[in-house]
């Protein structure tokens, strides 16, 4: 356990480093970049990447992934919106949003625990579904998905853009979900039900965890962290539309790995997830800010993915032993005899 | 295939082979003619499968050698052992399911596809087989796939086929049919060596028998000079031969006092399932129940359909007089019954957690506070590890920082942890060390005398008759035989495991 801390902590502040790094970096080339008034309210361009990575944080402990993240980010703003335009009371709107992501969670949870289909599989296609599903929705209300449904009342606009003591509320709201997970998973029995089922999911049904429950559970936050991004954006841009947050599910699954998550399970940090989903909020917006165009720091994003994902988890015994050996012996047919 | 010059097809001498510094072979020899069909028999352990592997280029030896028509041979993988005509096909075929019979067949074969194609047919028509080589293989029954394993070995022009429990998986009718395929390719001069559990196969399709124990050959023969009992005291230890009545007094005769009239605290009636059949016995408290049998005997799938694991298709179990049959694993748990897996690897342990983690997987949920109580988490952790003996530098250790015999000690204690009142424990002592083994025993006796109730699955028939006060024998997923502690041997055991009936032995 210690090693493990001192494990953690060393990721950890190698990715506050890598923070501080990156902001001298991007404090040289733009000049005006680096002030706290500007990097506090650019903290609220992407903090949403953030909202919905910490509880991805869970799906991808098990083993897991979810893909249809993104989708459910649209599927609420959409939702929401669209309940709205119809007169409800906009908190009705977003509760009912919330719990339409909740159960598109739920939907893939339950496909991946109890159909065996591997995660990514069955996500992708929910991304789809999804997707789908909240174009309808803003087809129905002749809200075309550009435009998208505005004039929201002032105070669900100030939701996302207003401040307490100086410090914007979409940046209270990670902290608190960054408190809260990071607690749950590492002080409450059933955070340690997912660790556990991540290291080894039948062991645990062995050991009398309800595995299947687990992993539900944890696409049903996957699900509800994707609609409160969602909503956030959804009130900060003060518009709501069908296609936000389609391109998140890079940068937030990339949040998540950069974070120390073994993609394998077993092994992760919300805290660290957290950091990094800043770090890469910064990465992006930075290199906007030096006149990148959203093509080219997608690159710079999937450079970021395969640098953590070789540098944290890559086996580097075998990768050498294949570099040095000409000729892999053939076990193909007869592997495991 | 013309062999006039030697009969003798291949050879072994001397043949060792250890596992970090744990010998399994200890000087094998063994040959094989031309158009023999060499029964291999030995008990679960007794290393026919890594001498096989080693014969099919999967292993290496650390010394002796092998010789092929003559020739000595060196094999580092699969792929040389089929150039010099050495083909295993395994206990479980391995098919490819989205393939044809013909891909399966071609794979891996430096051939061109169209000579490969016509050797398939001309085999195909030799042995008058009716298979339509373009099937998809995920058609085929177990039996077929084992027929295209078979020709897989045949394309690649094997000399030698090792069959492995071919049998294990067919049914009557379709064990017939393999039995005629193999003789029909011995008469054409190939050798077939076929492992087996059943001494019934041996009298009935080989021409010769050898037997393994113990790392050696024990004996090797013409089959018409064995007989049933010959073969039991040939699998036996030397040292336990017609002895093993004397062993049994080791374990507490204190606890034994069953009254006939106790009640169960498990029972299981008519138990019917995939791989275990009409299976019935009574568990009572404070008793060690031995479960025997050869691996395959349906043992661990009796044990996980009861611990809820997998389910029954017909019957009853009953734990403390209600039945379970609906019960999640997580209830019956906490009604007092644990099932101590025999994977210790991928069941049992977390590798990459602590001691305690794994410990405390099975409480988890009874913590009644929101947060875990960390301080508990650990007294508990620390009762148990000095209780079980649990040598590491701490709780917070990580599982996989500890020797084979402490995880499973790791692994035991969290199950203990639960408070059991039935713990079924499958192979407790495979893989671990000498002391370890001991410590397990002497832990498995302090659980009887607490009154526990164990069930003890085990391939080691010396632990069996050691700590159990009644043991149950399974052979083909049924019970074959329930032995009193008065009539405890390893000589019956060895002979209800092997199916064997009571009067050809005695």
């Amino acid at each position: 356990m210690q090693n493990l801390i001192r494990y953690l902590c060393k990721w950890e502040l190698a990715l506050v480093l890598l923070l501080i790094i990156e902001l001298i970096v991007f404090g040289s080339i733009t000049p005006g970049f680096l002030n706290v008034g500007n990097i506090l309210y650019s903290l609220n361009d992407f903090v949403y990447i953030g909202i919905a990575a910490i509880p991805m944080t869970y799906v991808i402990l098990t083993g897991g992934i979810d893909v249809s993240v993104g989708a459910v980010m649209g599927l609420s703003s959409i939702t929401a919106g669209v309940i709205w335009s119809h007169g409800a009371n906009i908190w009705i709107a977003v509760i009912i949003a919330l719990l339409a992501t909740v159960v598109g969670g739920l939907i893939n949870g339950l496909i991946v625990a109890f159909t065996g289909v591997q995660p990514l599989v069955v996500t992708l296609g929910t991304m789809f579904l999804y997707s789908g599903i909240a174009l309808v929705i803003s087809g129905g209300s002749s809200a075309s998905g550009y435009e998208g449904i505005s004039g929201f009342p002032e105070n669900f606009v100030q939701l996302a853009n207003s401040t307490i003591l100086g410090i914007p509320n979409p940046i209270i709201l990670l902290i608190i979900l960054m408190a809260f997970f990071g607690a749950v998973l590492h002080f409450t029995p059933y955070g340690r039900h997912v660790v556990l089922v991540g290291i080894n999911i039948k062991a645990a049904r062995y050991s009398g965890i309800r595995t299947r429950w687990t992993v539900v559970s944890t696409y049903l936050l996957a699900g509800l962290g994707g609609g409160l991004g969602g909503l956030i954006l959804t009130s900060y841009f003060g518009s709501a539309r069908s296609d936000l947050g389609s391109e998140a599910i890079l940068p937030v699954i990339t949040a998540v790995v950069l974070g120390g998550t073994s993609i394998f399970g077993g092994k992760g940090s919300v805290i660290g997830t957290a950091i990094a989903s800043i770090v890469i909020g910064f990465s992006q917006y930075g290199l906007q800010m030096a006149s990148m165009s959203s093509e080219q720091t997608s690159v710079v994003i999937g450079v970021l993915l395969i640098l953590a994902v070789v540098m944290r988890q890559g086996n580097w015994r075998e990768i050498k032993r294949r570099l040095v050996s000409k000729k892999i012996p053939d076990n193909s047919k007869r592997g495991a005899v | 295939m013309d062999y006039d010059e030697s009969p003798v097809l291949m050879k072994m001498k001397t043949v060792f082979k250890a596992f970090a510094s744990q010998p399994v072979l200890q000087g094998v020899s063994l040959s094989l003619n031309h158009g023999e069909i060499l029964a291999l028999i030995g008990g679960n352990g007794a290393g026919k499968s890594t001498l096989m592997k080693i014969i099919a280029g999967l292993y290496k030896a650390d010394s002796g050698d092998i010789e092929i028509e003559g020739e000595e041979v060196k094999f580092s993988a699969p792929a040389d052992a089929h150039k010099k005509g050495v083909y295993l096909v395994p206990q479980e075929p391995m098919i490819f399911p989205n393939m044809t019979i013909e891909e399966n067949i071609m794979i891996g074969m430096p051939v061109p596809p169209g000579v490969v194609r016509k050797r398939i047919k001309d085999e195909v028509k030799r042995l008058d087989w009716h298979l339509d080589t373009e099937r998809l293989a995920s058609t085929l029954s177990i039996a077929e796939q084992q027929l295209v394993e078979i020709l897989r070995g045949l394309v690649r022009q094997a000399d030698i086929l090792i069959l492995d429990e071919p049998t294990s998986t067919l049914t009557f009718g379709e064990i017939n049919s393999l039995f005629k395929i193999v003789n029909s390719l011995t008469k054409e001069g190939l050798g077939v060596i076929y492992i087996t559990h059943r001494f019934s196969e041996i009298f009935q399709l080989a021409d010769s028998v050898a037997v393994l124990r113990g790392g050696v050959i024990s004996l090797q023969g013409p089959v018409t000079d064995f007989t049933y009992k010959k073969l039991v005291e040939a699998l036996m230890p030397i040292d336990k031969r017609s002895s093993g009545s004397e062993e049994n007094h080791h374990s507490s005769m204190a606890n034994t006092a069953m009254s006939t009239n106790e009640q169960p605290i498990l029972s299981v009636h008519k138990l019917f399932g995939e791989r275990f059949h009409d299976v019935s016995f009574d568990l009572f408290p404070g008793e060690i129940l031995g479960v025997a049998g050869v691996v395959g005997a349906g043992r661990t799938e009796l044990a996980e359909a009861i611990f809820g694991l997998a389910p029954w298709t017909s019957g009853t179990v009953t734990l403390l007089g209600d039945p379970i049959a609906k019960k999640s694993i997580r209830t019956r748990m906490n009604k007092g019954l644990v099932y101590v897996p025999e994977d210790r690897h991928s069941h049992g342990v977390f590798r990459i957690a602590s001691i305690k983690k794994n410990m405390t997987s099975t409480i988890l949920h009874r913590f009644k506070s929101i947060f875990l109580p960390f301080k508990k988490e650990k007294e508990i952790t620390q009762e148990y590890m000095s209780a079980l003996e649990i040598k590491s530098v701490g709780e917070n250790a990580e599982l996989s920082s500890l020797s084979g015999g402490n995880q499973q000690k790791v692994v035991l204690a969290k199950y203990l942890v639960t408070h059991p009142k039935v713990i079924i424990l499958d192979e407790p002592t495979r893989g671990i060390d000498a002391g370890s083994r001991e410590d397990i025993y002497k832990i498995i006796t302090e659980l009887q005398s607490n009154g526990l109730s164990v069930m003890l699955i085990s391939s080691d028939i010396e632990e069996v008759v050691r700590l159990s006060d009644r043991v149950l024998v399974m052979y083909e997923g049924r019970i074959e035989r329930i032995i009193k502690k008065q009539d405890l041997s390893i000589d019956a055991i060895t002979s209800a495991a092997f199916g064997v009936k009571k009067e050809v032995v005695t």
